[in-house]
C-alpha cells in the first residue's frame, strides 16, 4: 500500500559539492524560491514535489545531500536506492565539475539497477566566471548518456525544465521495465518477499532511450 | 521557533515538539506516539506539500486496535497472531545452540506485517474503513508484535553490537575535544537550547520498543534540527548545513545502542512504510553513526596530530604505542574494514546502516591508511615490522596439531569432523551461516593486514592462496590422528568445490548468537490479546 495510491513515488538525490547550489535548485522547483540574502523561512533538505505528466502521476521525493569533502564517502547510504541522480556543479569553480565525475563512476560502480543521472550546469547566472566551456560538460553528459541543462536557480533558469525531464526519465524507464519483466516471465528475480525492500531490477534498456513517449 | 507554514506535521516540530515522552510506558494503551498530527490535505497544495511522517493515525490509536482485536469476529486474526509469535519464539529457544538469523527474521516479520495487513483490507471488522483506519490497524499490529518480541529481535546480533561498541568508543573519545567548528558549524547555528533539546529526543529511543516510536524519537531529534536551521538561516539552507549539526547533537547524545536501534527499525519497521520524509531523516541518521565509525584525522577541520592525540588519549583502540601497536591497529583496523564485508553480504536487501564502507572504497581505505600510517609514523618506522604473512600462517598451522588434540578445533567448527554423510538437511542453515562468519572474518582479517602491513592476503579472484596450506596443516593431523577420516572427506570437498546436496532451501544469511535478555528498556507489558 502507498500512502497515496494515486500517485508513483521515486527517489531523486542530488548530488554535488557543497555550494554549489543544490538546496537552492531544490528550493526554486518546489517552492519558486530563490532565497538570495533574505531569509528562506524553510530549510529544504527533503522535499517532495507532485506532479501529472498525460495520464501518469508522479510524486518526487527530492533528497538533498551534504556536498562537503568529507561526507563523499557517505554517498552511497543516500544514493543507494534512488531512482534517479540530480548532480550538480558550479559552472565558475572547475573542482565541482571533477566532482560530478567522480559521483558518476561510483554510480555506475555501485548502483546496480539503471537510474536516471541528470547533470545540472548551475550557477549560469554568473557565466562571466564560466571554467567549464558548455561544449565540454555537454560532451561529457553525452558519453554517459546522462540529460544535461544549464541551470540558475537564482534567475530560475532551466530548473522547472530539468524537473520535467527527469520525471519522464522515469516513467520511460518504468515502462521499460515493466516490458523487461514481461519479457522475461513475470516475478523478480529471487523470491523474496516483501515490498517496500527494493528488489533490483535491472533493465536491459539504456536509461536515454525513450524520452518522448509521455506527451503531455 | 518560527512556524513554517504548510507543512503536513506542524506543530509538532521545534522545541514545542511533543516528543515521545519518557514517563510513558511502552506499550501502554493509551499512549499515541508523537508527530502523528493531522495530516493536510493530500490534494491540497500540488506545488508544496511536505510529506507527513506516515499516513496518518490521528484517528485511531493502539487502544483501538487492541480493542478491535477483543471483537469476536477478530478471532481469526488473534489466532494467527499469536501463533506467529509463539513460532518466533519457538524458533529461537529450538534453535538456541546456533545463531539466530535478524535478516531472516526481519522477512519473516515483513511478510506477516503486509500479509495481516493485505486481510485487514478485506475482513468484516474493517468493512468500509477508512484508508486512515487500515494503515492505522497496520501500525497497531507492528507495534503489538514487536513488542512481544521484543527480546527476541532487538540487540541480538552480533554485528549490531559490535557497531553499538565501535560508535560508543568513538563518541566517547570525540566528546573529549570535538567542537562546532570542527566540523565547520556556522556560528549562526550554534544554538545551545536547540541542541540540547534534539538530544534529549534522540536519547527517548532506548525508552520505546516499537519501531515506529523509536523512529519518531529520530524524527523529533531531526526536526529540531531543522527548525533551528530554518529559523537561523541567512539562506536556504539544506543538508550542507544539516548533517555536520546532526553528526555533532548526535556525538553529544550518545545513545546506547544506537545502531541496535537503527538495524532494528530497519528490519521490522513494516518497509512500505519507512519512506518520505522519515526515511529521510533515518538515512541521515544511518549517515551519521558510519561517519563517527570511520571518522579519521582527515574527516575533520583539526589537525591531524592533535586528532590523533585526543583519540590515543581516550584510549580508542588502534591509537596506541608500539610495543602492542601492531596487534592492536589490526584489530582496529580489522573492525572497520570488517563492516564492508558484512555491507556486501546484506547489501541486497540490507538496511542503508550497514552499507556505507563498501563502495567508495578507494577513498575509505585511503583514510584508513593515512589514519594508520598517521597513528603509527609518530614513532618513527611508517610500517609495524610484523613478519610476512607466509611465517605467521605456519607458525599458526605449526600449532594446528596442538589444538586439535584438545579437541579445541571441534568445538569450534562443529563441522570440521562431519562427513557428507553425516550431514542433513537442516544442517544446511548452521554450516552456511557459519561459512558466512569464516568468510566474513577472514576477509576482516585480510584487510586488516594489508592495512597494516601493506601485504595482499586477501583471495583473488576465485583463487584462494591461503588454502592450501591450511588443507596440508589439516591432513598433517588426519595423519596423526588415524580414523578421522571424515574431515579428510570435508576437506577434499571444499577443495572440489562444492559437494551440496541438491535443492537447498533459501540459506539465512548473517550469523548471531544466541538470543539474550531484552536490552533495559522499560517495557510494561501488554496487554494480551486472548486476555
Amino acid at each position: 500500500m502507498a500512502p497515496n495510491p494515486k500517485y508513483t513515488d521515486y527517489k531523486v538525490v542530488v548530488l554535488g559539492e557543497g555550494r554549489v547550489g543544490k538546496t537552492s535548485l531544490i528550493l526554486r522547483y518546489v517552492r519558486q524560491i530563490f532565497a538570495e540574502n533574505q531569509q528562506a523561512t524553510i530549510q529544504a533538505s527533503f522535499l517532495t514535489k507532485k506532479l501529472t505528466l498525460g495520464n501518469s502521476r508522479v510524486q518526487l521525493a527530492i533528497w538533498d545531500t551534504a556536498g562537503q569533502e568529507r561526507f563523499h564517502a557517505l554517498g552511497p547510504i543516500y544514493y543507494r536506492d534512488a531512482d534517479a541522480a540530480l548532480l550538480v556543479y558550479d559552472i565558475t569553480d572547475r573542482d565541482s565539475f571533477n566532482r560530478v565525475k567522480n559521483w558518476v563512476k561510483e554510480l555506475r560502480k555501485f548502483v546496480q539497477k539503471e537510474i536516471v543521472v541528470v547533470i545540472a550546469a548551475n550557477k549560469q547566472d554568473l557565466a562571466r566566471n564560466q571554467q567549464i566551456p558548455d561544449e565540454e560538460s555537454q560532451e561529457y553528459a553525452k558519453s554517459i548518456k546522462a540529460g544535461h541543462f544549464k541551470t540558475s536557480a537564482k534567475a530560475g533558469k532551466g530548473v522547472e525544465h530539468m524537473f520535467l525531464h527527469i520525471s519522464r526519465q522515469l516513467l520511460a524507464q518504468k515502462s521499460a521495465e515493466i516490458s523487461t519483466a514481461a519479457a522475461s516471465g513475470g516475478s523478480g528475480p529471487r523470491g523474496t518477499v516483501t515490498t517496500g525492500r527494493r528488489s533490483v531490477i535491472i533493465s536491459d534498456e539504456p536509461a536515454g532511450s525513450d524520452a518522448k513517449s509521455s506527451c503531455c | 521557533m518560527a512556524s513554517r507554514p504548510r507543512t503536513g506535521t506542524e506543530g509538532s516540530h521545534g522545541s514545542a515538539s511533543p516528543g515521545p515522552d519518557p514517563s510513558d510506558k511502552v506499550g501502554q494503551a493509551a499512549q499515541e506516539p508523537p508527530a502523528a498530527a493531522a495530516q493536510d490535505q493530500p490534494e491540497a497544495d500540488e506545488a508544496y506539500q511536505q510529506q507527513p511522517f506516515v499516513a496518518s493515525t490521528a484517528p485511531l490509536t493502539f487502544t483501538d486496535f487492541l480493542e478491535k482485536m477483543r471483537a469476536p469476529a477478530a478471532m481469526d486474526l488473534v489466532r494467527g497472531i499469536k501463533s506467529f509469535i509463539s513460532d518466533m519464539l519457538k524458533a529461537s529457544s529450538s534453535s538456541s545452540s546456533s545463531s539466530s538469523d535478524p535478516e531472516a527474521d526481519g522477512n519473516k516479520v515483513q511478510e506477516f506485517l503486509s500479509r495481516s495487513e493485505q486481510a485487514f483490507q478485506h475482513h468484516p471488522l474493517w468493512a468500509d474503513s477508512s484508508y486512515e483506519e487500515l494503515e492505522a490497524a497496520g501500525e497497531g499490529l507492528e507495534k503489538y508484535l514487536l513488542t512481544k518480541l521484543y527480546g527476541r529481535c532487538f540487540g541480538v546480533a552480533a554485528e549490531d553490537k559490535e557497531r553499538d561498541e565501535l560508535l560508543n568508543w568513538r563518541m566517547g573519545a570525540l566528546q573529549g575535544f570535538l567542537k562546532p567548528e570542527h566540523l565547520d558549524i556556522p556560528e549562526k547555528y550554534r544554538n545551545e537550547q536547540s541542541w540540547t533539546l534534539a538530544q534529549k529526543e534522540l536519547r527517548k529511543i532506548n525508552t520505546y520498543k516499537a519501531p515506529r516510536d523509536k523512529l519518531v524519537c529520530i524524527l523529533n531529534c531531526c526536526r529540531v534540527i531543522s527548525n533551528l536551521l530554518s529559523v537561523s538561516a541567512g539562506e536556504g539552507a539544506g543538508a550542507d548545513d544539516f548533517l555536520p549539526i546532526l553528526i555533532y547533537v548526535l556525538i553529544l547524545a550518545a545513545p546506547p545502542q544506537l545502531e541496535s536501534n537503527l538495524a532494528f527499525i530497519m528490519r521490522y519497521r513494516l518497509a512500505s512504510r519507512l519512506n518520505g520524509e522519515a526515511a529521510y531523516f533515518y538515512t541521515n541518521m544511518v549517515s551519521a553513526t558510519t561517519f563517527i565509525e570511520t571518522i579519521s584525522p582527515t574527516s575533520l577541520s583539526i589537525d591531524p596530530q592533535e586528532f590523533i592525540s585526543h583519540m590515543k588519549a581516550a584510549g580508542v583502540p588502534g591509537s596506541e604505542d608500539r610495543p602492542r601497536q601492531g596487534q592492536d591497529q589490526a584489530s582496529a583496523s580489522a573492525e572497520a574494514a570488517e563492516q564492508a564485508p558484512v555491507d556486501q553480504a546484506q547489501a541486497e536487501q540490507a538496511r542503508p546502516p550497514q552499507d556505507l564502507p563498501t563502495p567508495p572504497q578507494h577513498q575509505e581505505e585511503q583514510q584508513q591508511q593515512a589514519f594508520q600510517a598517521a597513528t603509527v609514523a609518530q614513532p618513527p618506522p611508517p610500517l609495524p615490522s610484523l613478519p610476512p604473512l607466509s611465517a605467521v600462517e605456519e607458525r599458526g598451522s605449526a600449532t594446528l596439531l596442538e589444538a586439535e588434540a584438545l579437541g579445541e578445533l571441534h568445538m569450534r567448527h562443529r563441522y570440521l569432523y562431519t562427513s557428507t554423510s553425516d550431514l542433513k538437511l537442516r544442517d544446511v542453515g548452521d554450516l552456511l551461516s557459519e561459512y558466512k562468519e569464516l568468510a566474513l572474518r577472514y576477509e576482516s582479517l585480510s584487510r586488516g593486514y594489508k592495512l597494516v602491513c601493506g601485504q595482499d592476503l586477501s583471495v583473488q579472484q576465485g583463487e584462494s592462496p591461503p588454502a592450501p596450506a591450511l588443507v596440508k596443516a589439516f591432513h598433517r593431523t588426519q595423519a596423526v590422528q588415524e580414523g578421522a577420516g571424515a574431515g579428510g572427506d570435508l576437506i577434499a570437498m571444499a577443495a572440489l568445490g562444492s559437494g551440496e546436496p541438491p535443492s537447498l532451501p533459501e540459506p539465512p544469511s548473517l550469523p548471531t548468537p544466541p538470543v539474550t535478555a531484552p536490552q533495559g528498556v522499560q517495557g510494561s507489558p501488554l496487554p494480551d490479546l486472548l486476555g
